[in-house]
């Protein structure tokens, strides 16, 4: 069955997903500045497990009223393979980046779960003079810090969630591949309980399992790079130059699915459409992911 | 369903002891194996049914109409449910309260929330001396749980509290918070006299400059908290009828101490 939005062609393929831990955090600051501040620290370098062991990303900005402190805020996700690694992970990067980022203070964004320590590890760096305070059955930690305080929630929570729901953009051309991507992560990020980890949303070094280096556990996704075209077997139709894929990781299969919907819809609903020439999956044969999210499945 | 209800209908000199008025009789027990409980008056046993009309059915919901400030120990130590006092309560009320709400329409006697765990108690009218503070020999008071009172409360409120809010929307007698060892108390009527003597840690907030032993309070720059905005987003949200938002985010003036008993607590004007 060929499937096609504004002209551009879905492929009758899946993306194949992985089960993940994740946790989400609240961070607020005295102003948006310092918040984007923190949140662009704490966030950074986590673009994949492979290497970064955890990913994580804005997944929305919240207003003054929408935080418990009454200051501006963002809620932030991290997704990791493991709880253990999720748990060292949150405590080094909230302690070296948002306990260090200027006015800030952290709380809790999952009630549910297994609990990750916040405050129960930092609160040490207080040297005896933090303060906790329990209210309505949540303990806060204030630690001094040299522009006042920093509070911080005990604890947040850790649930099951999926990490790598993706969809490959095939285009003539890097302008009109950047341009749907673009698009497409802008409607990602109003899905809430999702993030796309990598720089800007996309990523452009999609990757294949394993490697002719035996210490390399991935490498390039040859199928898909335009100049590999005539040296290895390719995917690419012929006259597609660019691929750029968008890689999400959601708390629920759900949200995995409606994210890769609009997202989409979003790539292939603009000016830049003429310039696309499918839209496809990154998969690895069904057999490493238990989650599989069939394209057009997803945009039923 | 009407809650259960016991409606005092006959006057009372003597202090009587509804401790034994438990969740699980409200919640288990039938209107006349209720009226045929004995419960201490003074020196003295009489039945329920000798002192209360006993009416409604078996609920978490006990509401005490017609109450006297010789009622003592209504709602000690529920864990669930709800108390409703139509009147005054007696003294230690909440005593040991571990989770339940009590709500007191008039007036409450010494010792409301002594030794409390948890839960909400809101007094609508006064409440006597040594609110949220340890009975005797005991060494914690209050140790979780929230008080409102929205006229005044007499002296040594807060006298040992461990952990938990309380908040007084009027005026406060001599020594609130003496020797308190942690927790939260917000003061909101004219300035207290001495609060926080020998305090150790905890957290007192007034809107007036309180009377504090200047030698042995340290006073710090104003500055923002985010922790006082944190407290009253949690205060406001219990709508006890305190409108924390009246006080805008302004700069805090920040007294630490008591310093004569090496105390870090913190005494916040706002």
């Amino acid at each position: 069955m060929t499937l096609k939005i504004n002209g551009v062609s879905i492929q009758e393929t899946f993306a194949e997903a992985f089960p993940m831990q994740a946790a989400r955090v609240i961070v607020t600051a005295h102003n948006r500045k310092w918040v984007s501040h923190a949140v662009q620290s704490v966030t950074g370098f986590a673009t994949s497990v492979i290497a970064c062991k955890v990913e994580a990303g804005l997944e929305r900005e919240l207003t003054a009223d929408e935080t418990p402190d009454h200051r501006p805020g963002a809620a932030i996700l991290f997704f990791s393979m493991s709880g253990s690694q999720l748990e060292e992970q949150i405590r080094d990067r909230v302690g070296q980046c948002l306990l260090t980022s200027p006015t800030s203070a952290v709380y809790s964004g999952i009630d549910e779960g297994k609990p990750v320590a916040l405050g129960k590890a930092l609160r040490y760096f207080g040297d005896g003079f933090q303060i906790s305070k329990k209210l309505d059955n949540r303990r806060y930690w204030r630690i001094p810090v040299m522009d006042g305080e920093f509070v911080c929630e005990d604890v947040t929570h850790r649930i099951d969630a999926i990490g790598g729901g993706n969809f490959l953009i095939v285009a003539r051309d890097i302008d009109h591949a950047l341009a749907a991507a673009e698009s497409a992560v802008a409607a990602i990020h109003d899905v809430a309980g999702t993030i796309t980890p990598f720089p800007g949303g996309v990523v452009r070094s999609g990757s294949k399992v394993g490697s002719k280096y035996r210490q390399l556990v991935a490498s390039t996704n040859d199928a898909y790079c335009p100049t590999l075209r005539g040296l290895v077997a390719t995917n690419l139709p012929r006259g597609a130059n660019t691929v750029l894929e968008i890689v999400i990781d959601g708390i629920s299969e759900e949200r995995v699915s409606q994210a890769m919907r609009h997202g989409i819809n979003a790539a292939c609903s603009g000016e830049w459409a003429a310039g696309l020439m499918e839209i496809t999956a990154s998969n690895f044969g069904g057999k490493l992911g238990k989650f599989h999210f069939h394209l057009h499945e997803v945009l039923e | 369903m009407k809650p259960r209800e016991l409606m005092l209908y006959r006057k009372v000199t003597a202090p009587v002891d509804m401790s034994q008025i438990t969740e699980q009789v409200v919640r288990n027990h039938s209107t006349n194996e209720v009226e045929n409980m004995l419960i201490s008056v003074g020196r003295e046993f009489h039945f329920v049914g000798d002192l209360f009309r006993v009416s409604g059915v078996r609920s978490k919901h006990l509401m005490i109409a017609n109450s006297c400030n010789k009622l003592n120990r209504i709602g000690q130590g529920w864990a669930n449910g709800f108390v409703s006092v139509i009147g005054d309560a007696g003294d230690f009320a909440g005593h040991s309260l571990r989770g339940a709400t009590l709500e007191v329409s008039g007036s409450v006697g010494a010792y409301a929330g002594c030794g409390m765990k948890g839960g909400t108690i809101n007094i609508l009218g006064n409440a006597g001396d040594w609110l949220a503070a340890p009975l005797s020999g005991a060494k914690l008071g209050m140790n979780d749980g929230y008080i409102f009172v929205q006229r005044n409360a007499g002296s040594r409120a807060g006298h040992r509290m461990r952990r938990g809010v309380i908040v007084v929307n009027g005026n406060v007698g001599d020594g609130a918070c003496s020797s308190m060892i942690g927790g939260t108390a917000v003061l909101l009527g004219d300035s207290p006299q001495f609060p926080g003597t020998h305090m150790r840690r905890g957290t007192i907030v007034c809107n007036i400059n309180p009377r504090l032993a200047h030698a042995s309070f340290f006073e710090q720059e104003t500055r923002h908290l985010a922790f006082f905005s944190l407290l009253k987003s949690v205060i406001v949200k219990k709508e006890c009828g305190v409108d924390l938002n009246r006080f805008p985010d302004l700069p805090l003036r920040r007294f630490v101490g008591d310093r004569n008993v090496q105390g870090m607590g913190e005494v916040l004007v706002i």
